[in-house]
């Protein structure tokens, strides 16, 4: 579904993401690992143009990214952040139903214009213009939708609170559910449980095992070892900017080739 | 004639009074939107212009670092002058009142981008990477995301800004709007002293600041116990 060639970021002097390629498939789930400051933001980033990449490429479903309009890329690219980033100003149903809302409207937006354009040519298109959704149903259905999902993860009761109200777990489950609203093809998640007290690491994890097991397409960058063997198909380890090693989870974890994956391992050897 | 009976005097203009007081409230109120609405633009016009090397962003931005430097750099009455008698030529249908509400508009508006861009930068990146994330545009993230809460936290200067607009609206009548101050003038000019319409003058417009600062207080201390 995305390849990515031969990626490169500098600040400066400094190679944030350094010559990195790899391809994510179809429902896999792919977990990055990798000391602090080897790039992992920087290359997840990079995915959803969070940052522009000065070197390299990535394809989506064979097109460039940069040729493609980047807010409907981005609709089809969830993305969990490290520090949820819900929106303080909205109420938790609000935050998850804004986006979907927006795309939805713009679509019949673009319909609308479409079928105009076939009216000048004579062609009748008032059916066509009644069965469009109006401003109202869309509201109402992303709505039912979100509760739906909130339903799912334990949380309707909290859909009229604001985020300043929730746990942290609650608000990173809330961010994945506000992802996942737009029924996107792939997720990325940066760190989703780092800024999580321990109590509330689980709840998140459980949730992503739970769409794991969806087959939803996901790379995960963590710090989770034994989450990452558990619940990934593919383990990439980064290191100075670069993949050091690209495996499966039973190889790169019992049998690492690279000597600072190896390094790393014996390290973090705690966490698993 | 006694203090009283000066006072009865003035009173006696109360027709030409509440037109001025309402002259006053209209170009305050009028201004502030304004204001509001080019602040809240030009800041983010500034903001954009910080991650992005865009040529059409960049001729707005340096459209925008005039616009400041000039408003903020003369001042509001030179600015009423230039608008309504060498801008607009004081053409005989021009109503000065839209001039003076336009004119206080701008003025207000180049403030409220310097309060509204620190508000801007005030809040955290994440909140306009996620709308980003999720397919929203710049416009629509700014708009339903950042400035709301950019917003709130330059309540306490967006406020100030009110303030400072009613007082400084007392110079509409250099362009023949007949404002509150300006309706005083008449009545003192009427009358055989200046003392007793100016002091009343005074004392109206502490009035006016002192209900606009106790309704401001009361808004300021709900959205304190907002919990958002
Ligand atoms: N905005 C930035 N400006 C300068 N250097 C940065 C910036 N963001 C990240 N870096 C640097 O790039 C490197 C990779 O960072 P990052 O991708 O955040 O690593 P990781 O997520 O693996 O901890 C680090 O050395 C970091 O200091
Ligand atoms: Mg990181």
């Amino acid at each position: 579904m995305i390849e990515i060639k031969n990626l490169t970021k500098h600040y400066g002097e400094l190679h944030a993401v350094n010559d990195v390629s790899a391809n994510i498939d179809d429902g896999e789930i792919i977990a990055v690992i990798g000391p602090s400051g080897s790039g992992k933001s920087t290359f997840i980033r990079c995915i959803n143009m969070l940052e522009n990449y000065d070197g390299g490429q990535i394809l989506y479903k064979g097109t460039d990214i940069k040729q493609l309009d980047i807010n409907k890329y981005r609709q089809e690219v969830g993305m969990v952040f490290q520090h949820f980033n819900l929106f303080n100003n909205l109420t938790i149903l609000d935050n998850i139903t804004l986006a979907p809302i927006d795309k939805r409207k713009q679509k019949v937006k673009e319909l609308t214009k479409q079928l105009k354009a076939q009216k000048k040519q004579g062609i009748d298109i008032s059916e066509q213009l009644k069965n469009l959704p109006t401003k109202k149903q869309i509201v109402q259905e992303e709505q039912e939708n979100a509760l739906q999902l909130l339903t799912r993860i334990g949380l309707a009761d909290k859909a009229n609170s604001y985020p300043s109200q929730l746990s942290g777990g609650q608000k990173q489950r809330v961010a994945i559910v506000r992802a996942l609203a737009m029924k996107p093809e792939i997720l990325l998640f940066d760190e989703p449980t780092s800024a999580l007290d321990i109590e509330m690491v689980q709840e998140v994890l459980s949730l992503i095992k739970q769409l794991a097991e969806t087959k939803m397409t996901m790379v995960i960058v963590t710090h989770e070892l034994k989450f990452a063997k558990n619940v990934a198909t593919r383990v990439l380890f980064m290191d100075g900017g670069k993949v050091v090693e690209d495996n499966t989870p039973d190889q790169l974890f019992n049998n690492p080739q690279h000597p600072r994956l190896k390094e790393f391992l014996a390290k973090t050897s705690d966490l698993m | 004639m006694n203090f009283w009976q000066e006072i009865s005097a003035v009173l006696e203009y109360h027709t030409l009074i509440f037109k001025g007081l309402g002259a006053t409230l209209l170009i305050t109120v009028g201004a502030f939107l304004i204001g509001q609405v080019l602040g809240v633009v030009t800041a983010t016009i500034k903001v954009a212009r910080n991650n992005n090397s865009n040529v059409f962003l960049k001729i707005l931005n340096a459209l925008a670092s005039v616009y400041v430097t000039v408003i903020r750099g003369t001042p509001v009455v030179v600015q009423l002058l230039l608008m309504y008698f060498v801008i607009l030529g004081a053409s005989p249908f021009l109503n000065p009142l839209i001039v003076a509400i336009a004119v206080f508009g701008i003025n207000s508006g180049a403030y409220v981008a310097e309060t509204m861009r620190g508000g801007i930068l005030s809040v955290d990146k994440g909140q306009m990477e996620a709308g980003r994330s999720l397919g929203l545009s710049f416009p629509k993230t700014m708009v339903k995301v950042v400035v709301p809460q950019a917003t709130k936290n330059s309540l306490p200067a967006l406020f100030n800004e009110l303030i400072a607009l009613l007082k400084e609206t007392s110079v509409a009548g250099y362009i023949t709007v007949v404002d509150l101050t300006r309706a005083f003038e008449k009545i003192s000019n009427n009358e055989t002293s200046a003392i007793v319409p100016y002091i009343m003058l005074a004392v109206i417009y502490l009035v006016i600041v002192g209900i606009l600062t106790l309704i401001i207080r009361q808004i300021e201390k709900r959205l304190q116990n907002d919990r958002n």
